[in-house]
C-alpha cells in the first residue's frame, strides 16, 4: 500500500472534513429556503407569541390565554421550552433568527446522522449516502416549529442506546438528563421510550443480557419515564399526547399525522429508504441484531401510519443501514467492487482523522447570522423571511390594527396561529393549531360552521361571534355575503372580514 | 374419514373460514357496468367493445379487457341473482388462498393464521368485479412457480393457457409478467452474490423461466382486443386522475383500521425475516419489494402483496419459532415440561372423539357458510343496501318524471345508471381507461364548480345534473338559471331552464 502524504498544521485546520462540507450545504439551503420553512402552515405565529409570553410574564402559562371560547382552560405547554428558544431567535434577529435557529438544528440533526453512521461503519462515504437519503426522506417535514428538536434529539438518543448496546458506554445517567430536555421542548418525546423499548426488547430477544445490562436498561427507562414528568403538566403531558394520537377524528383532521401518500414525490426517498431496508435484510444474512430488526420494522409501520414519523424513521435507520451495508461490503461478497471500494474508504478515513474540521461551519454559521442581524435578505427569491400575503391574511391584519373589531371574531383555522403573532393580546382567536388543547368538540363547532353544516348560527350564538376573518372564496364567506345581517369591512383576494350587523 | 383428524381438517376449517368472509352482500360501484357489458356481449353474441353507454365516449373502440368474466358474470346473475354472484366470489377467494396455502411452510396452525391475515388485507379488494378473477389466477401462477422451484419439475407450459384465459377475463394478466419477471431478477441475485440454496435457479432454469415468460406476455393478444391488450395496463395505469378520483387507486389510509392490517403483514415479514436465521431468498425479496411497492402507490394491489407476502412470512416464522421453542427447552425447564406434556396429550387424545368434534366443527360452519350466503343475499337486504349505496329513489324519479336531454351523473354511480337507467346515456362511469383525463377532468371541472363548468355542459348539451348533494356545483346552479328537481338525504337533480 501506497503511503500518503496526510494534512498536518494550518492545512489540517483550514481543509473541512466531509461532515463539515455535508452541514455547510444543508445549513445554507435551509437559509436559501426560509420562506418556505415559515409559510407551510400558521403554527410558528403561536410558537413565538407563547414564548414571547414566557419570556415576559417569567411564567410558563398551564392555562389558556389565546382563545376566547376556552380562556383559563387548562393548557398542557408541551413545547415550552422549544417556543423559548424560537422568542429568544426571534427578539434577536426577527423571522430570519428564526430560519437561522431552524437551519442550524437541522444541519447539526444531519451531521450527527452522518457522524454516528461513520463512526459506526468507518465507511464516511456510504454514511454520506445514506445521510443524504435520511435527509431527502426528512425534507417534507423541515419546518420551523419545535418537532425540530424532536428529530435532533432522536438522533442522540438513538446514539447513545447504540453505545450502550456495542458496550462504549457504561454510565446510563445521561438518558435521564436528554429526556428532561426533551419532555419540556415537544410532545413527542414519546419516541424516545419506543426507541429504549425497541433496545430493551431486543437485548432480550438476543439473548444477550447480562444482570448488570438488565439494570442499566431499566435504569434508562425507568428513569426516563420518572424524568417525563418533570414538566409544567406532570402526567398530564402523557395524557394530552395519548389522548390526542387515540381521537381518530382529530388525528384524520391534522395533515401531518396522514399516512404519505406515494404519489407525491416529497415521499420518494421514503419509499426508496423501504426498499434498501428489505435488501440490507435479505443480505445481511444473520449479522443483524433483534433492536435493530424491531427499530427497522416498528419505524417503518409507524412512518406509514402517519408522515410525520417519516423524517424520526429516517434518522433512526440510517445508520443501522450504513452499518449493515458496510459489513457487508467488507465481507467481499462483491469482491472488486468492495476491494476498490473499501480502499479508497481507507485512505478517506485516514485523511478525515489527520483533520481538526469545525472551523468552516463555525465562520458560516456565524457570518451568516450576522448577516440576517443586519438585515441581508439570504434566501433564494431574495424576498426576505417574512409571512407571505399570499399564504396569511397580512392586509387583512394591518386593515385590523388600523381599525378596531367589536367582540370575539371566528377565525381560519391555518390563520390562528398568524393572527396571534399579530394581534394577541388585543383580539384572541377562535381556534389555532394547537388542536390537542381545542379537542373534538371544538374542532367539530369550526368544521360545522365553515361548512355551514345544520346548527352552524348556533355556534356562533354560543360564542357570540361579531366579526369572522376568514379566506375570500370560502362558503361561509360567500354566504354571509349573501344575508342582510352581515356586512363586508375588508376584502383582498386571500382574505374577508366581516362584521355582523346590516353595516347601515 | 382420515381427513378429520389431519391436516387437512384445519386446511378445511381455513377455507369455510374465508368463504364466510368472502360471502358478501355483492353490490360494487363497478359491478353493474361489467353487468351491463356482458349483457351486450351476451345478446349480440360479438365481444362488447364500442362504446354506447355514455354520451361522451358513444361510438368510440373501448379495449374491453374483461370481456369472458363479464360473460361469466351475466351468467352467473341470470342463472342465480345476486346470490350467485356472490357465491362466485366467495369461492374465487377460498381458491385463491388454497394455492397460496399449498406452498407454506410450518404448522398448519401457523399457515392458517398467516392466510387468515392475508386474507383479511385482501378482504378489502374482494367484490364481484373481474379484479377478483386476477387474484385467482395470480395464486395460480405463484403456485406454478413455486413448484418449479422446488420440485424442480418443469411444468412451465402451464404459464401458456394461464395466460391466454386470464387475459381474456382481466386486464390484471400484467401481474403474472411481474411476478415472473421478480423471480428471474431474484434468482439472477442470488446467482451473481453466490447465494445458491437449493431451490434456487440456475441459469439454464432462469433462461426457461424467461422464455415462458415471455412467451406468457406475447400470448396475451389471443383475444379479441388483440395487442391492444399489451397497452391497456399502462394505459389505465396513465389517467392521472385515477390517483385523485378512486380510493383503490390511492395510496393506502392506514387510519383504517381494515388497512392497518396490511401494516402488521408488513411489520411481520420485516421482523421474522429479520429475526429468523434463514437467508432471505431473492425471489422472495423482489417479490416483495415490487408488490409492496404497487401496494404502497394503490391499495387496490394489497391482493398480489399479500399472496407474495404470507408464504414468505409462514417460511421465516417457522423458522424462528423452531429456533426459539429450541433455546427455550434448552434453556428453562417448564418449557420442557410443557413440551413433554404437549406430545403426551397428542398421544392420548381419543381419536373417535376427535373425528366427532371436527366433523361437527366442519359441519357448523358449512351451516353457518350457507345461512350467510342466504343472509347476505335476500332481496330485502339487497334493496336496503342498494339504496345505501346508490341513488335508487332518484332513478325511479327520473323514471317517472321522463325530463329530456343528456345526464351529467357522479362518477361512482355511473355504472349503475348503466345497468338501472338505461335510457339516459351516462357521462361518465368506472370505466377510467376509455374516459381519460379529458372527459374526468371535465368531469371535476364541472363537479367543483372550477372556471369554465358551464362551457363543459354547454358543450354537452347537458340538461340534468344527478350527483351527490355535498358537491360545491350543488350550491351553485340556482344562481345559474338551473331548476330545482329531486333531493333525498345524498342526492340532488337539478333540471336545465
Amino acid at each position: 500500500m501506497k503511503n500518503h502524504i496526510m494534512p498536518s498544521g494550518i492545512a489540517a485546520v483550514l481543509i473541512p472534513r466531509l461532515g463539515e462540507i455535508f452541514f455547510i450545504a444543508i445549513f445554507i439551503a435551509l437559509i436559501g429556503l426560509g420562506p418556505k420553512l415559515m409559510n407551510v402552515d400558521g403554527d410558528l405565529g403561536r410558537h413565538i407569541t407563547l414564548g414571547n409570553y414566557i419570556i415576559s410574564s417569567r411564567s410558563i402559562p398551564i392555562r389558556d390565554v389565546f382563545s376566547h371560547n376556552k380562556l383559563g382552560d387548562p393548557l398542557t405547554p408541551h413545547e415550552w421550552l422549544a417556543d423559548v428558544v424560537f422568542a429568544i431567535a426571534h427578539r434577536a434577529a426577527g423571522l430570519d433568527g428564526i430560519v437561522w435557529i431552524t437551519a442550524l438544528v437541522i444541519g447539526v440533526t444531519f451531521w450527527l446522522v452522518y457522524k454516528n453512521s461513520k463512526n459506526l461503519s468507518s465507511m464516511s462515504l456510504l454514511a454520506l449516502a445514506g445521510t443524504i437519503l435520511a435527509a431527502a426522506a426528512s425534507s417534507l417535514h423541515w419546518l420551523s416549529r419545535p418537532h425540530i428538536f424532536t428529530i435532533l434529539f432522536t438522533v442522540i438518543w438513538t446514539a447513545e442506546l447504540e453505545k450502550m448496546r456495542i458496550g462504549i458506554r457504561k454510565n446510563w445517567v445521561i438518558f435521564p438528563v436528554i429526556m428532561l430536555i426533551w419532555v419540556n421542548t415537544h410532545g413527542a418525546f414519546i419516541a424516545g421510550i419506543l426507541i429504549w423499548t425497541c433496545y430493551f426488547v431486543g437485548s432480550i430477544l438476543d439473548q444477550k443480557f447480562s444482570w448488570q445490562g438488565i439494570k442499566h436498561s431499566l435504569g434508562i427507562g425507568l428513569s426516563s419515564l420518572l424524568v417525563s414528568l418533570v414538566n409544567p403538566d406532570g402526567f398530564g403531558i402523557w395524557k394530552t399526547g395519548f389522548g390526542f394520537i387515540g381521537n381518530q377524528y382529530l388525528v384524520s383532521h391534522t395533515a401531518e399525522y396522514l399516512p404519505p401518500d406515494f404519489h407525491q414525490i416529497s415521499t420518494w426517498p421514503f419509499l426508496l429508504l423501504i426498499v434498501i431496508s428489505i435488501g440490507v435484510l435479505a443480505i445481511s444474512n444473520k449479522k443483524m441484531n433483534a433492536s435493530h430488526i424491531l427499530l427497522i420494522s416498528g419505524w417503518t409501520a409507524l412512518a406509514l401510519y402517519s408522515a410525520r414519523n417519516i423524517p424520526l424513521y429516517a434518522v433512526i435507520v440510517v445508520p443501522i443501514l450504513v452499518t449493515v451495508g458496510a459489513d457487508y461490503l467488507q465481507g467481499n461478497k462483491l469482491k472488486v467492487t468492495s476491494e476498490k471500494f473499501i480502499a479508497l474508504q481507507s485512505r478517506l478515513m485516514d485523511i478525515e482523522k489527520s483533520l481538526k474540521g469545525g472551523l468552516w461551519s463555525g465562520i458560516v454559521v456565524m457570518v451568516v447570522g450576522l448577516l440576517l442581524m443586519r438585515g441581508f435578505t439570504l434566501d433564494f427569491q431574495n424576498n426576505g423571511n417574512k409571512f407571505l400575503d399570499d399564504v396569511f391574511p397580512v392586509k387583512a391584519v394591518d386593515w385590523v390594527e388600523k381599525n378596531q373589531l367589536p367582540g370575539e371574531g371566528f377565525n381560519y383555522f391555518p390563520w390562528g396561529g398568524y393572527l396571534l403573532y399579530r394581534i394577541w393580546p388585543d383580539k384572541l382567536v377562535f381556534i389555532d393549531g394547537q388542536t390537542d388543547f381545542y379537542g373534538e368538540e371544538l374542532t367539530r363547532q369550526y368544521e360545522q360552521v365553515i361548512t355551514l353544516s345544520k346548527g352552524w348560527e348556533d355556534v356562533f350564538k354560543e360564542y357570540q361571534i361579531n366579526w369572522v376573518l376568514m379566506p375570500a372564496q370560502s362558503e361561509l364567506i360567500q354566504h354571509l355575503q349573501k344575508r342582510g345581517d352581515w356586512h363586508t369591512v375588508y376584502r383582498d383576494q386571500i382574505s374577508t372580514i366581516m362584521l355582523l350587523g346590516s353595516g347601515e | 374419514m382420515t381427513w378429520l383428524k389431519e391436516e387437512k381438517f384445519y386446511l378445511t376449517v381455513l377455507l369455510l373460514l374465508i368463504l364466510i368472509m368472502a360471502v358478501r352482500t355483492p353490490l360494487d360501484t363497478d359491478m353493474w357496468w361489467h353487468l351491463r357489458a356482458g349483457e351486450e356481449t351476451w345478446n349480440s353474441r360479438e365481444v362488447y367493445k364500442v362504446d354506447t353507454l355514455s354520451y361522451t365516449r358513444a361510438g368510440e373502440t373501448w379495449i374491453n379487457h374483461s370481456w369472458l368474466t363479464q360473460v361469466l358474470m351475466i351468467g352467473l346473475f341470470k342463472v342465480g341473482g345476486f346470490r350467485s354472484l356472490s357465491l362466485w366470489v366467495g369461492l374465487t377467494a377460498a381458491v385463491s388462498m388454497f394455492f397460496i396455502y399449498l406452498q407454506m411452510e410450518g404448522h398448519a396452525l401457523l399457515r392458517g393464521s398467516v392466510v387468515l391475515l392475508a386474507s383479511f388485507v385482501i378482504s378489502v379488494v374482494w367484490s364481484p368485479r373481474p379484479q377478483i378473477i386476477s387474484l385467482l389466477f395470480f395464486a395460480i401462477t405463484v403456485y406454478v412457480l413455486f413448484r418449479f422451484k422446488t420440485t424442480g419439475k418443469n411444468q412451465l407450459y402451464c404459464l401458456a393457457p394461464i395466460f391466454i384465459v386470464w387475459s381474456n377475463l382481466h386486464g390484471g394478466y400484467i401481474l403474472g409478467t411481474l411476478l415472473i419477471f421478480s423471480v428471474i431478477c431474484g434468482d439472477i441475485f442470488d446467482q451473481l452474490l453466490g447465494e445458491i440454496s437449493e431451490f434456487s435457479l440456475d441459469w439454464k432454469d432462469i433462461g426457461q423461466l424467461a422464455v415462458w415468460g415471455f412467451v406468457g406476455f406475447i400470448l396475451a393478444a389471443v383475444n379479441p382486443n388483440g395487442i391492444n391488450m399489451w397497452i391497456i395496463p399502462f394505459q389505465t395505469v396513465g389517467v392521472v386522475s385515477l390517483q385523485n378520483l378512486i380510493n383503490e387507486w390511492a395510496s393506502p389510509d392506514f387510519h383504517q383500521p381494515i388497512q392497518q392490517l396490511m401494516l402488521v403483514l408488513l411489520f411481520g415479514t420485516f421482523a421474522s425475516v429479520g429475526l429468523s436465521k434463514r437467508r432471505f431468498a431473492g425471489s422472495d425479496l423482489f417479490g416483495v419489494v415490487i408488490f409492496g411497492f404497487m401496494a404502497l402507490t394503490a391499495r387496490r394491489n394489497f391482493g398480489p402483496f399479500a399472496l407474495i407476502t404470507a408464504p414468505v412470512l409462514a417460511k421465516h416464522l417457522t423458522d424462528l419459532f423452531s429456533s426459539w421453542k429450541n433455546k427455550l427447552t434448552k434453556r428453562w425447564r417448564i418449557f420442557r415440561k410443557v413440551t413433554e406434556f404437549q406430545n403426551q396429550s397428542e398421544k392420548n387424545i381419543n381419536s373417535k372423539f376427535q373425528s366427532l368434534l371436527n366433523g361437527g366443527i366442519v359441519l357448523f360452519l358449512i351451516v353457518v357458510a350457507f345461512w350467510k350466503l342466504i343472509y347476505v343475499t335476500d332481496t330485502d337486504l339487497i334493496i336496503k343496501t342498494e339504496k345505501q349505496m346508490f341513488p335508487q329513489d332518484a332513478v325511479n324519479w327520473l323514471k317517472e318524471e321522463k325530463p329530456s336531454g343528456h345526464l351529467f351523473n357522479s362518477y361512482n354511480w355511473g355504472g349503475y345508471l348503466t345497468w338501472n337507467l338505461q335510457e339516459y346515456p351516462v357521462f361518465v362511469d368506472g370505466r377510467t381507461d376509455l374516459f381519460g383525463d379529458e372527459i374526468i377532468g371535465d368531469w371535476m371541472m364541472v363537479v367543483n364548480a372550477e372556471q369554465n363548468w358551464q362551457t363543459v355542459l354547454d358543450n354537452w348539451d347537458v340538461k340534468i345534473i344527478l350527483l351527490e348533494k355535498d358537491k360545491p356545483i350543488i350550491k351553485v346552479l340556482n344562481d345559474f338559471g338551473w331548476i330545482f328537481g329531486y333531493q333525498d338525504e345524498k342526492v340532488a337533480i337539478y333540471l336545465k331552464e
